[in-house]
């Protein structure tokens, strides 16, 4: 009976347009990575026709010292650099915040200056820069990360205080001076009443600033020696010789890494969970 | 128990060019339900937040059970608030709520549950205790502050506009539970509002502020029966001003003249009238011929307008070229009301008329 009646004026779900606008919009976006994740079951050198399917490069990728050394650094560096620019992104925004002081407008300027900077620029400035103060290539395997591991930091905390900023300007500044109306300390509110309201903002930015480390090319290609590969520029490396078939097999694996991630995120998110927890 | 619990001795507040609180001194007497009444704007908000210590006065001093207050953070005073917004933590539980602020100082577990259970039970939530604040309504929010704020048994409740965000009904429901309260914890309270029935029917005193200024402060009888200046006579109720055209001593008190009733007595010691206020319930009116009762100050006038409000109606009256109003209650066997136009003779009783000084 309702599916006989005319879509209403905010009814844009059952316009055959629109839902085919829709389709194209989801096939352009998604296409590309459903190729990707097919090919890298396809039994071929060429990643060019479909010839039967195997795991066989999924065990040739995990076989690969250097690109699993690539995977396990670029996990480091996400893990490091993300727990850093959290902390550090989740600080500037409530100083931010929070405080009025002189230099504030400037200080928000730079803030967002690492977000606006062409990348090559920054990759360039960071690679001058650490080879002045000797950062680069001295150092062996665990150290020589460092290097990549503060690029990294430097460009993803400014969108982890952007992120948690958003959140605090929802906050309501009573809740603040109730809890120290009920005798709480500065360190109390801040701990009970203002972390917990910004732990969804911090969620966030953690996950962009992991996301944005996993998958960045350029400034690690500058910041990065030679035994300090991550995973994209490796696989860069790798396919100037050619795409392969193990290149699909290890980018489905980041693919299903982050996507692990944002669920896991989500779920920590859901104010179903939120309830039980606390 | 006669020294007052609070003491506000001269206290102003700038903000900036502007004066928010401009040097007022008051005492609020122990156990009072104590309202502070202005319209928004008037400075009552930053008088009560200089109480609970979020604000610092510009000069003056405020003295909570004797003792001066100026450095003491707003967590160290025996002072609890409830705020306009209620400020309900969202990510705790009421009983989470209730026990937070004792929980922060490391009252024992055992005390804590005990004291947080009394006080559920007091505002009547104790079946709430596991809920979200997303899953209470404002009401229940608003008790879930007061028992928050009473839990802690402080020297002085402060409610800002407590009310304010509740529908008519659940405020008059709320206005009877709070004195309530007040009388069962024989804590001193005091609320901000701008809602003089509130001030009115809840208070056992009332500062009435405008301008940064405590313009009287009384309980709400003598506010409403005698107030001493246009803007109090004004805001408490409604009030007919008139501007009085001549003053003149006589004896120990006034004789002055007011336009269309002409010359009056009035008994007061107080300073010189400049103005007298006519409760429009104190003026009684009747058709042009009738003969009011003996004493009484008569003019006549002209309706021009009633409105129709229940159980009485207002009548806009044009006298001596100034609108006054007066009420007509409608009982069993009340004549008709006049038409607009119809002339009308209006008459009160002298020692109805309260005179302004300002």
């Amino acid at each position: 009976m309702s599916r006989r009646s005319p879509p209403g004026p905010l009814d844009y779900g059952r316009r055959l347009w629109l839902r085919l606008w829709l389709l194209a919009t989801f096939v352009f976006l998604y296409a590309p990575i459903v190729i990707l994740v097919a090919f890298s079951f396809n039994d071929s050198r060429r990643n060019i026709v479909w010839q039967g399917f195997t795991t066989k490069y999924y065990i040739a990728a995990w076989n690969n010292a250097s690109l699993l050394e690539a995977f396990t650094n670029s996990l480091i560096v996400a893990a490091v650099s993300t727990s850093l620019s959290t902390v550090l992104g989740a600080m500037l925004a409530v100083a931010l915040w929070r405080f009025r002081f002189p230099a504030k407008p400037l200080l928000e300027g730079a803030n967002a200056l690492p977000i606006v900077i062409p990348e090559i620029c920054m990759g360039v400035a960071l690679l001058v820069f650490f080879s002045r103060a000797g950062l680069l290539a001295s150092l062996g395997w665990p150290l020589g990360l460092l290097p990549v591991i503060l690029g990294h930091v430097t460009f993803s905390f400014p969108f982890v205080a952007i992120v948690v900023r958003a959140r605090l300007a929802t906050f309501d500044r009573s809740l603040e001076e109730a809890s120290l109306d009920l005798g709480a300390s500065e360190w109390q509110t801040f701990r009970y009443i203002l972390l917990p309201w910004m732990k969804p903002g911090l969620v966030a930015g953690a996950l962009l600033s992991a996301t944005l480390s996993l998958d960045d090319f350029v400034i690690t290609f500058f910041t990065s020696g030679p035994e300090t590969l991550t995973f994209p520029v490796k696989i860069y490396s790798m396919v100037r010789f050619g795409a392969t078939p193990e290149v699909n097999a290890a980018s489905t694996v980041l693919i299903l890494v982050t996507l692990i991630m944002t669920v896991l995120a989500m779920r920590l998110q859901s104010p179903a969970r939120a309830e039980t927890t606390q | 128990m006669t020294a007052p619990v609070v003491r506000i001795e001269d206290v102003s507040k700038r903000f900036g060019r502007v004066v928010a609180v401009d040097e007022v001194t008051l005492e609020i007497p122990r156990n009072a339900f104590f309202a502070l009444l202005g319209p928004s704007g008037c400075g009552k908000t930053t008088l009560l937040r200089m109480i609970a210590g979020f604000e610092r006065p510009t000069s003056g001093r405020i003295l909570i059970d004797g003792e001066d207050v100026a450095n003491v953070p707003p967590n160290r005073r025996p002072v609890n608030m409830v705020f306009q917004s209620y400020a309900v933590f969202p990510h705790m539980s009421v009983r989470r709520n209730v026990a937070y602020g004792l929980e922060v100082v490391g009252t024992p577990k055992a005390e804590v549950e005990r004291r947080v259970a009394e006080a559920l039970a007091m505002v009547r939530l104790d079946g709430l205790a596991d809920r979200m604040p997303d899953q209470l309504s404002g009401g229940q929010k608003q008790r879930v502050a007061l028992a928050r704020a009473l839990v802690k048994r402080p020297k002085l409740l402060l409610l800002d506009e407590p009310l304010s965000a509740l529908d008519r009904k659940l405020r008059e429901e709320m206005q009877l539970e709070l004195v309530r309260l007040q009388r069962e914890v024989g804590i001193t309270f005091v609320i901000v509002t701008h809602d003089q029935d509130e001030a009115l029917s809840m208070a056992t005193a009332v500062a009435v502020m405008n301008l940064g200024r405590v313009l009287q402060v009384a309980p709400p009888r003598e506010l409403y029966e005698r107030p001493r200046t246009r803007f109090v006579a004004d805001f408490i109720g409604s009030a007919n001003v008139l501007e009085l055209e001549a003053v003149e001593r006589e004896g120990e008190g006034w004789r002055v003249k007011a336009p269309g009733f002409g010359w009056l007595r009035l008994c007061t010691d107080a300073a010189q009238p400049v103005a007298i206020a006519l409760r429009p319930e104190k003026i009684e009116h009747g058709p042009v011929g009738a003969r009011p009762p003996q004493g009484s100050v008569a003019a006549s006038g002209r309706l021009v307008q009633s409105a129709y409000f229940g159980d009485y109606s207002r009548l806009f009256v044009e006298v001596g070229g100034i609108g006054l109003v007066c009420y007509r209650y409608h009982r069993g066997g009340s004549p008709p009301l006049p038409a607009p136009g119809e002339s009308l003779l209006l008459w009160f009783r002298p020692e109805d008329a309260v005179p302004l000084s300002a």
